[in-house]
């Protein structure tokens, strides 16, 4: 399915935002718990929050990124059913499974967005630790921030679960292969990756 | 209960992702029991989830072996294996089989070997002439011994929830390991003769030393891993920061890896384990809708009235364990199971190393066991050969496998004796 341009524009910004996130959020917890070890080690002294952050990272980190693995499949499923049946009943069989995963989705979204916001009176202990050792005053950046994580990530899986079914009507109608043809978020995000490999 | 698992089964088989699949069955089971106002909760379940230090470990390990994979230490590890046991007849099944045990002293999760080897391994044993869905259950048979031969993801996450010393969970599994590459060894070189694999000629000698300094480096690790833990340097959760550091000098210095790779580790690692912490996070919304409705408790009465003798009830959580072991990945298996697991332990008196130990085996032999083993899958779709046929090839070496697990949970010497004697 060809999509408009601007829409392709910005699925692809957002395919390349999400992709640095990822790398750069890894890269990060790997330097934070090298410097621990490091640090407890040859300076005599623990960092006290970089296991605090390092778990708040790996939060955000996962939850965003998860749409971005749904699309690109790398969550397993062991369908039987859809094997058995033809293009058109496969399409009809993504389409309706979608409705209890939205369904799911979207509870989540709204209920962990409930949930976050019961936190606006407590503050990030590790950032006010470090902001209090770098400015002398603590940042009071509240831990409603690490928590909102769930929804953001349900809701943005919503549109990657939603764009998935939109894209495979098109090839499976037309009678191809599924396992062959890519959705167009995914064939963005391939080609950016092909884009990476060569730079 | 039944009504989860009904809907559990009808999500599953209908094609949606396990993951969701727990998170909606888990979630539906809540409203119909009753509970429905508790699904407030579920978010701060999903959290609590994944909001654990040594859940780092996942991406940490993975990350590990994709360096490893791309920093060149795979390659060497099979023309060490190669070095070792290729000229022998069918040579390259045994190659797979000691490279599959090498790898996992660096990995710590079957997936990753399955796919990191099986991608290798597969073609070069077809070309030697060997069945390829023959070599797609090799690795994916294999690729067990990830998570049972130290480091492992698995052990780590048991110990965890469990309170189990993670450094003799680490040494117990040695054994195990050990026992599974001989079975397997055994049985490919029974198998290379009675159906005549071909033998490729052997590395002179000079060669075979340049192959053995090359890969020592790599093999190194989970010593420094062992020694590092034990001596309590850094936490099995750091151990796993210290395998991606040590990954990334050993990657330098074999000069395969640049930054353009690391970069692109770093993102893909981070989308695998993404997809395996989601599935944490779900697993943990139906253990806390089981605890809610006591399952654990209405379980083990449920089996003390069939039996309370502990070879037996040993056997019944056996077979319990290998039947997950199919449909669900080992750490949400053990999130989901724990309770019911401690309760046992108890129940059967039995060391909670060796019961650890046992445990792990269980839910790792499930991920190679017929007929949905994912490691099954995976391999498969390496090959290119249908599932079926791989699942054939794989019932003897699931076999093997499932005697090793015998002999580790009647046998308490085989996994404790290491363990006993360094801690």
């Amino acid at each position: 399915m060809k999509l408009p341009a601007p829409l392709s524009r910005v699925i692809s910004a957002y395919i390349s935002v999400l992709r640095f996130v990822a790398g750069a959020s890894m890269a990060v917890i790997v330097a934070i718990m090298i410097a621990q070890v490091w640090s407890r080690y040859a300076m005599g002294g623990s960092l006290i929050w970089a296991e605090e952050l390092c778990r708040y990272l790996l939060m955000w980190q996962t939850f965003l990124v998860l749409g971005l693995a749904y699309s690109k499949g790398e969550f397993v499923s062991l369908g039987f059913l859809p094997g058995l049946l033809s293009n058109r009943g496969k399409w009809i069989l993504k389409a309706i499974s979608a409705v209890p995963i939205i369904g799911f989705l979207a509870l989540i979204t709204v209920y962990g967005a409930d949930y976050a916001s019961r936190f606006s009176n407590q503050t990030i202990p590790a950032l006010d630790f470090i902001w209090g050792s770098l400015f002398g005053r603590p940042l009071g950046l509240h831990i409603g921030y690490v928590y909102i994580s769930v929804s953001v990530g349900s809701a943005l899986m919503i549109l990657h679960v939603t764009a998935d079914v939109i894209t495979s009507f098109g090839p499976l109608m037309r009678g191809a292969d599924h396992s062959s043809q890519h959705s167009d978020v995914e064939n963005t995000s391939n080609a950016i990756e092909a884009r990476g490999e060569q730079g | 209960m039944a009504a989860f698992f009904v809907i559990f089964a009808g999500l599953l088989t209908s094609g949606i992702a396990i993951a969701l699949t727990l998170g909606i069955a888990g979630t539906a089971y809540l409203y119909l029991s009753g509970n429905g106002m508790m699904a407030l909760m579920l978010p701060q379940r999903m959290m609590a989830g994944i909001d654990q230090f040594v859940l780092l470990t996942i991406p940490l390990f993975l990350l590990a072996g994709a360096l490893m994979n791309v920093g060149g230490v795979t390659d060497r590890i099979v023309h060490f294996a190669r070095a070792m046991v290729g000229h022998r007849r069918g040579g390259m099944s045994s190659v797979s089989i000691l490279s599959s045990g090498f790898f996992a002293g660096i990995s710590g999760s079957a997936a990753a070997e399955a796919s990191a080897l099986g991608s290798i391994l597969i073609p070069t044993m077809s070309k030697q002439g060997m069945p390829t869905a023959y070599a797609a259950a090799l690795i994916a048979v294999s690729s067990v011994m990830g998570p049972i031969i130290p480091p492992s993801i698995t052990m780590i996450i048991y110990g965890v929830l469990s309170g189990t010393s993670i450094g003799q969970l680490f040494l117990a599994g040695v054994v195990p390991g050990i026992g599974i590459a001989t079975g397997l060894l055994l049985y490919a070189s029974w198998r290379a003769k009675r159906d005549g694999f071909p033998v490729t000629e052997r590395m002179i000698g000079r060669d075979r030393w340049k192959a053995t300094v090359r890969t020592l480096p790599a093999l190194l690790l989970p010593a420094i891993i062992l020694v590092g833990i034990k001596t309590g340097i850094f936490t099995p959760t750091e151990a796993a920061a210290v395998a991606v550091a040590y990954a990334l000098v050993i990657g330098f210095i074999y000069r395969d890896l640049n930054f353009r790779r690391l970069w692109e580790s770093l993102i893909a690692t981070t989308l695998v384990s993404a997809s395996i912490l989601f599935i944490t996070s779900m697993a943990s919304i139906v253990s806390f809708v089981f605890t809610l409705e006591q399952v654990p408790q209405h379980i083990a009465d449920l089996v003390l009235t069939i039996t309370d003798e502990p070879l037996l009830i040993l056997l019944l959580l056996n077979i319990f364990l290998l039947l997950l072991g199919m449909f669900l990945e080992p750490i949400s298996i053990l999130i989901l199971t724990m309770p019911i697991l401690l309760k046992f332990q108890v129940l059967i008196g039995m060391d909670p190393v060796q019961f650890g130990t046992v445990v792990v085996l269980n839910v790792v032999i499930g991920m190679a066991t017929p007929p949905v083993g994912i490691l099954l899958f995976i391999t498969s779709a390496i090959s290119g050969e249908p599932v079926t046929k791989v699942i054939r090839e794989a019932i003897p070496l699931v076999g093997i496998c499932i005697a090793v697990l015998a002999m580790i949970a009647l046998v308490p010497f085989l996994s404790l004796f290491l363990p006993k004697m360094l801690f």
